[in-house]
């Protein structure tokens, strides 16, 4: 059974793939008071230790041109097994959805909305990305190149009107820390911004793309998301200094910081309207996978019709379960590398290497 | 089993009863006599049928008679070219069979006669303004073009007024219409297709497209749709709209209109069909993008520089009408750190002495102006001037006064107004996106209006016309989107709606560089 959908252009999954990693790296750089002043470093190292992984992504949608990862699990470890992994990875799914929508609600509730509850936030945000998700995959991603431009417009303009208060010293020194905290920090944005990619390999199956093209869009998608994480790390740091470690979202306090004479002050809440815009995309786009996922474990024809069931589980696990972006930092610093880049990058490698062993492939004519 | 037969039973007791047939009668008979009874007693003795007996040839050796609706036809022209040439015929045949193709051949000299046997023909003719000619011992008639009704004259459209561009707008005849079109496109490959639709109108609906630059899937849908229409009268193009159109739930019209000749006629050399309704001056034209909207006929006739500003003016002025009261009310109700601080100081003390809460106000003031837009519409002229001295003077001036609504309200509102205006073809779009933007501006900020946005958004990606994504065209293949290319470089058709053809003309005409104004030049000189 395959769900059925409009194909997507391969150029639109780029754009999806940048915009998704921009959507949480502009905001929350999850190393901040680990590796300090240095985090720009350790962008760079952990981008370029990420490289394999996306050929790795690359090579297992090729293998697998008609089906998403959760089809690939159960073609290979069968109908029972599969099924379970698949759970495991439905609970991450479920789990970085609902901290995305909490991120979202926290910068809302503390930059624009203080005395607004969580819930109605919460529920705005899983109606409107229930009914992106409802519209199909097409509609979902129409927008990210839209998306991608803004988010850079605003990296950018940020740089520009900061560069009165930017001090290039504040990057330095540089290698002054213990080696277990580049580790830690390499770690951490291995799981964090780019293993997140692993969500694309449900979204491939629906992309119009030949073998060439996939290594090429995936991977100039997560280089160029990378590029504008790298920016946002080092505007941040040039500008906060020392403080860079203290804040929750440090893009914010920067973005505080704007201000031209007396005409451009205060204009933070602008560029978190954006930011909003692009959390939004990023959280409708989990919000698919986890329900292709619910349907593809359960066999369903139709996925629509369980997207607003989904969206009430995540909508109460989002309130019950994570209370503030404070914890969904401390679960990206402290236990969730362990548990995610299991599924993210180690699982997936496993089932590319049973594939080339035993030689799995799929649709099967493409093997004769 | 049982569901199928359940389903069966469903479909039997829902059936769909069409209508019954209207006339049981089926052909002519030889008798002149029983078929102008026939007649008499379809028609029911209606007060405007003329029904003219008369004898002609050889001693009076033949009868006939004329069937016609009375004011539908030209009196004087059937006088002189069919009862003139049939008395003055004074001879006589041999066979009276071939008398009706004698008629026909030799002696009517209309340029439109065609021969019909069904009573159903000759009814549907003869209500559409065509002469019927009964002969005695014949089973067939002649039905004579003698179309000569009131219709209005070819005036300037009063919708789309423009500063320069031809002023020729439709009027409410159909071949009127149809002949506007093809004066402006002469080429061999525009085909205009006939429909009636309307079991008691018969309303005449013509489709115009260039057969070798349509879309084929396009007009294959709209063909189907249109067959599938089951009413009773279609008075307007706007009627029609609604049964064909894909969503008439959305607030957004994916089907456009026109008043004027050329307008269809640029979008039919896109790939367009239009479609003429009797009756109406207005034509409307499938499939339409969302941006065609914010196009006009005076884009092209400018210059081009000047397009590029209005242009982006008008797209402005859409995003003010749908969000200038929501983002008046974010700013005032939440992110009072974004107005300027003299400014909200102003705000303040022009509201200082209000009691109503800022969402009450705007909408007290947007339904004002609701209330006033509709009823100056409506009144005839000389009492709208009226209602506009009591909205500027009483609702302006006189309801700050009062401490009803605060002065920046006004303004909001006034400028909201304004901008709806630009954008005539989106007008019925603006005021229920305003609303709903505003409702979530009220509760929850600039959030609020982001999920609006965001929501307007997901619709309008979602919507298609005939198949055609609505949203499309923002791309930079298109020459013809936020800004107007230079005709010179304006090569291609917008992709979607022509599909096959896509090329307009090869980009052989560039601009004209001082080289060649000098060669010309030398050209010139030695002619």
């Amino acid at each position: 059974m395959t769900i059925a959908e409009t194909k997507i252009s391969g150029r639109q999954f780029m754009y999806s793939i940048i915009c998704f990693i921009q959507a949480s790296a502009i905001l929350n750089a999850f190393i901040s008071n680990i590796t300090y002043q240095e985090s720009w470093l350790v962008v760079i190292f952990a981008f370029i230790i990420f490289i394999p992984s996306v050929f790795m992504y690359g090579a297992l949608i090729n293998r697998f041109k008609d089906k998403n990862l959760i089809q690939i699990i159960i073609q290979i470890f069968g109908p029972v097994l599969g099924r379970i992994i698949s759970v495991i990875y439905l609970i991450f799914f479920l789990s970085i959805t609902m901290f995305n929508i909490t991120d979202l609600t926290d910068i809302t509730k503390t930059s624009m909305l203080p005395t607004t509850p969580y819930i109605i936030l919460v529920m705005m945000c899983i109606l409107i990305t229930a009914w992106a998700v409802r519209s199909g995959l097409r509609v979902l991603t129409i927008y990210s190149k839209m998306y991608v431009f803004l988010a850079s417009f605003i990296i950018i303009l940020s740089i520009i009107f900061l560069f009165n208060v930017i001090e290039i010293g504040n990057l330095f020194p540089i290698f002054s820390l213990p080696l277990k905290k580049y580790v830690q920090g390499i770690h951490i944005l291995n799981a964090i911004p780019f293993g997140e990619l692993v969500v694309f390999l449900l979204i491939a199956p629906n992309v119009q793309m030949n073998k060439k093209q996939t290594y090429k869009y995936f991977f100039l998608g997560a280089s160029i998301g990378a590029f504008s994480f790298f920016l946002t790390v080092l505007r941040d740091i040039s500008v906060l200094g020392e403080t860079f470690g203290m804040f929750v979202f440090p893009s914010l306090v920067a973005f505080r910081l704007i201000r031209i004479t007396e005409a451009i002050t205060r204009i933070e809440i602008l560029f978190i309207v954006i930011l909003i815009i692009l959390l939004i995309f990023k959280i409708s786009i989990l919000y698919y996978v986890t329900v292709i996922t619910v349907s593809q474990i359960f066999n369903l024809k139709k996925y629509k019709n369980i997207v607003l069931s989904v969206g009430f589980f995540l909508m109460t696990a989002a309130i019950v379960l994570s209370a503030n972006s404070i914890q969904h930092t401390l679960a990206a610093q402290n236990g969730a590398p362990f548990i995610w880049v299991t599924l993210q990058i180690i699982f997936p490698f496993i089932l590319l290497l049973i594939s080339l062993i035993f030689n799995i492939k799929s649709p099967k004519e493409e093997s004769k | 089993m049982f569901s199928f037969i359940r389903r069966k039973l469903k479909y039997l007791r829902n059936r769909p009863k069409g209508p019954k047939d209207e006339f049981t009668y089926s052909f002519l008979s030889n008798n002149l006599r029983d078929n102008i009874h026939n007649i008499q007693s379809i028609f029911g003795n209606s007060a405007d049928i003329v029904i003219r007996n008369f004898t002609f040839g050889k001693d009076s050796s033949y009868e006939g008679a004329l069937v016609f609706v009375d004011g539908l036809v030209d009196n004087i022209f059937i006088s002189r070219s069919i009862l003139s040439p049939l008395s003055d015929w004074k001879d006589t045949l041999e066979s009276k069979d071939n008398l009706i193709e004698f008629i026909e051949k030799q002696i009517l000299q209309n340029p439109e006669v065609k021969r019909l046997s069904t009573y159903d023909d000759a009814i549907s003719d003869c209500l559409n303004g065509n002469t019927i000619l009964f002969v005695n011992d014949c089973d067939t008639c002649l039905s004579i073009s003698t179309k000569g009704f009131e219709k209005r004259a070819v005036t300037e459209p009063q919708s789309e007024a423009v500063v320069r561009g031809p002023r020729e707008g439709y009027t409410e005849n159909i071949r009127t219409n149809t002949s506007l079109i093809r004066r402006k496109i002469k080429s061999p490959s525009l085909r205009i297709e006939n429909y009636v639709i309307g079991e008691k109108s018969k309303t005449n609906v013509a489709l115009i497209y260039l057969e070798d630059v349509v879309n084929p899937d396009v007009l294959k849908k709209l063909r189907s749709r249109l067959k599938r229409i089951k009413v009773d009268a279609i008075f307007e193009s706007g009627v029609l709209e609604e049964y064909i159109e894909d969503s008439s739930f959305s607030p957004f019209a994916t089907i456009a209109y026109s008043e004027k000749p050329d307008v269809t006629a640029a979008n039919i050399l896109e790939g367009r069909i239009a479609i003429v309704v009797d009756g109406t001056p207005f034509v409307i034209t499938v499939p339409m993008l969302f941006i065609e909207s914010f196009q006009s006929a005076e884009d092209y006739y400018g210059r081009n520089l000047y397009t590029y500003l209005i242009r982006i003016v008008r797209y402005v002025a859409y995003l003010i009408a749908v969000f200038g009261p929501a983002f008046y009310i974010s700013l005032v109700n939440y992110h009072q750190g974004l107005i300027p601080t003299t400014l909200l100081v102003t705000i303040i003390n022009a509201r200082e002495g209000t009691s109503f809460p800022i969402i009450i106000e705007i909408i007290i003031m947007l339904f004002a102006f609701e209330i006033m837009r509709e009823a100056g519409i409506r009144l005839p002229r000389p009492m709208g001037q009226a209602i506009s001295i009591v909205g500027a003077l009483i609702m302006g001036e006189a309801a700050v006064n009062a401490g009803l609504v605060g002065a920046p309200v006004v303004i909001v509102v006034a400028i909201t107004a304004v901008a709806s205006f630009l954008i005539p073809n989106q007008s019925e779009t603006i005021p229920v996106l305003r609303i709903f933007v505003l409702i979530l501006a009220t509760f929850a900020g600039l959030f609020g209006l982001v999920i609006g946005l965001l929501a307007i958004l997901i619709h309008l990606a979602s919507l298609t016309s005939f198949g055609v994504p609505y949203f499309s065209g923002f791309t930079r293949y298109n020459q013809d989107s936020i800004i107007r290319t230079q005709l010179k470089s304006m090569t291609k058709r917008p992709e979607g709606i022509a599909k096959n053809n896509i090329v307009r003309r090869g980009s052989n005409m560039k601009n004209y560089s001082i080289k060649e104004n000098e060669a010309e030049d030398r050209v010139g000189v030695q002619i």
